[in-house]
């Protein structure tokens, strides 16, 4: 050890292990892909297999190209952005009213997260949808003037602002809840540091615990994004290839149009909308997730 | 500079702080001894009102902390006149507390600049300054997560420091540092006793590690 100072040791150069593990498991992979590749083929090419009759493999072949689905992409795509920016805004806004010193605010939003999470997403579509039965008009003024501005719900509130309504107020509620896991899982110390060097609770929100509440925020994002392109997707295609409301056919007429086969048609380009927003890797997280996950787990 | 008189702070029916009397000087530094859970740091919490005290009187350069007094009747402070109070009492924690988002110049300026409203160039010039001071001019673009424990410890006595505070209080701050590093951090804050940072008037209430808990540490008794 003693002679070596000053002597600069040469670079190891060692043959690297071997991982035969890694190519094994190449191997049963992409065995696995052919086989499932294989029946899926043999069963669209071959309606009387065993998948063919259920999922009418005919019927979607016929109207997957039609006008009307790719009509119904876009509708989709525009309700889903729509519905993602109500539900962000809303959303921020509920989780810091949740977890403001104010009672009343705090209380107002639990209600609203209580109210809007427990009750399904489809009877609040329903409710906008059908607001007229209940409310005729929506009349906003000043008393004893003649300022009032009148508007009748059934042209406010047309199927597609109901069905952003019913989404977006719905998302806001989750968005809430997960904003309010994002803030919560930053340190408490870290309030505590800003609030010593005489920040407010505004910047301290703002500056200090809502950039880092942003990593777990949009951790949590992505997972629910999956499941909610999907309910989007069924209720965001507002005419099936009849041309009738894929939500009245679906709910209403199971027996006469096998729902089976409107959402087949309507789930293969949902699939491949949404893989490429989901499957993204890493990134999108901001500074703090890129300055953190850089070693990959082993 | 800070005065106490009979300071009283429960938690529940947990009596932590019955009845301190203690008077700190400018200039002065005094350190808090004690055995873990005695209250060291409910203290010095209450000093920058980050704790409400139940009873005494405690007040920091002659104003109560917390409250206004007219005639005889007390009023609580608004969040901000709060907020302003604590902007001139530097804090250090046992746990460091940097912002990891940020860098350590990021952190040496983002108070000065949010609260005190200084300019980007104001507030850089000084927090390069303070890094260089505390022995980390290399290590004004690394984020928290890239320094060791006593680099981190530093950086935020440089963070206190940014904020020109008049009165500085260190909560165990080498207690979670390996021993070969609680050196650098009592050398920079013996230094600051020494020759005060910018400010004439700054005084120190350092509290140690406790002989009970601290072990070997508690005989650097530093600054
Ligand atoms: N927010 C709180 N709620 C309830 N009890 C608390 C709270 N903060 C502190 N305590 C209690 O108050 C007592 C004093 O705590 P404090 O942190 O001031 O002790 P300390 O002297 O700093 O100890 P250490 O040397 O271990 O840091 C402890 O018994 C602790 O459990
Ligand atoms: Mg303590």
């Amino acid at each position: 050890m003693a002679d070596a100072v000053g002597v600069r040791p040469a670079a190891i150069k060692a043959v690297p292990v071997r991982h035969p593990g890694r190519w094994v498991a190449a191997i049963v992979v992409l065995a696995i892909a052919v086989y499932v590749l294989y029946t899926i083929g043999a069963a669209i090419g071959n309606d009387r297999t065993v998948l063919g009759p259920h999922t009418g493999w005919l019927v979607v072949q016929r109207f997957l190209f039609n006008g009307l689905i790719f009509r119904g992409i876009l509708v989709t795509l525009e309700l889903t952005v729509l519905a993602m920016a109500v539900g962000i805004i809303l959303g921020a806004i509920l989780a810091v009213m949740r977890l403001s010193a104010n009672p009343v605010m705090s209380w107002v939003s639990w209600l609203y997260i209580w109210f809007f999470r427990g009750t399904p997403v489809l009877v609040q579509i329903f409710f906008w949808f059908n607001i007229n039965l209940v409310v005729k008009s929506i009349d906003i003024g000043i008393p004893f003037t003649s300022l009032w501005l009148h508007g009748d719900t059934n042209k406010l509130i047309p199927p597609f602002m109901a069905a952003l309504l019913g989404l977006g107020l719905n998302e806001a509620a989750y968005m809430a809840e997960i904003v309010r896991a994002g803030i919560i899982s930053v340190e408490h110390g870290q309030t505590e540091a800003a609030q010593a060097l005489g920040m407010d609770r505004v910047l301290v929100m703002r500056r200090i615990v809502l950039p880092q509440a942003m990593r777990v925020i949009i951790r949590d994002l992505r997972r629910s994004r999956i499941a909610d392109r999907r309910e989007h997707l069924v209720r965001g295609d507002d005419v099936d290839p009849d041309g009738r409301p894929v939500l009245h056919r679906a709910t209403l007429r199971p027996r006469l149009h096998p729902a089976a086969t409107a959402h087949t048609v309507a789930a293969i380009p949902a699939d491949a909308l949404y893989l490429p927003c989901t499957a993204t890797p890493g990134g999108g997280a901001g500074r703090a997730g890129r300055a953190r996950q850089r070693t990959p787990l082993r | 500079m800070v005065k106490a008189e009979a300071v009283q702070k429960n938690f529940g029916r947990l009596e932590v702080l019955r009845g301190i009397d203690l008077e700190v000087k400018p200039r002065d530094v005094m350190c808090m001894i004690g055995p873990s859970g005695s209250g060291k740091s409910t203290f010095l919490r209450c000093i920058n009102h980050l704790e409400k005290i139940d009873a005494g009187r405690l007040s920091v350069d002659g104003e109560l902390v917390g409250y206004r007094q007219r005639g005889d009747r007390i009023y609580e402070l608004r969040d901000a006149e709060v907020c302003k109070k604590r902007a001139e009492i530097g804090m250090v924690f046992q746990h460091f507390n940097l912002f990891p988002h940020l860098t350590a110049l990021e952190n040496l300026v983002e108070a000065p600049i949010r609260v005190k409203k200084e300019s980007r160039a104001v507030a850089s010039e000084r927090a390069r300054r303070l890094l260089d001071r505390v022995g980390l001019a290399e290590k004004v673009d690394a984020y928290p997560r890239q320094l060791s424990g006593g680099q981190q410890q530093r950086v935020a006595i440089a963070r206190a420091l940014a904020m020109q505070p008049k009165l500085m209080l260190f909560d165990e701050p080498t207690s979670a540092l390996d021993p070969e590093l609680v050196g650098e951090v009592l050398d920079v804050m013996r230094a600051l006793a020494e020759d005060g940072p910018f400010s004439r008037r700054c005084s120190r209430a350092p509290t140690l590690p406790s002989p009970a808990s601290g072990g070997g540490k508690s005989g650097a008794s530093g600054p």
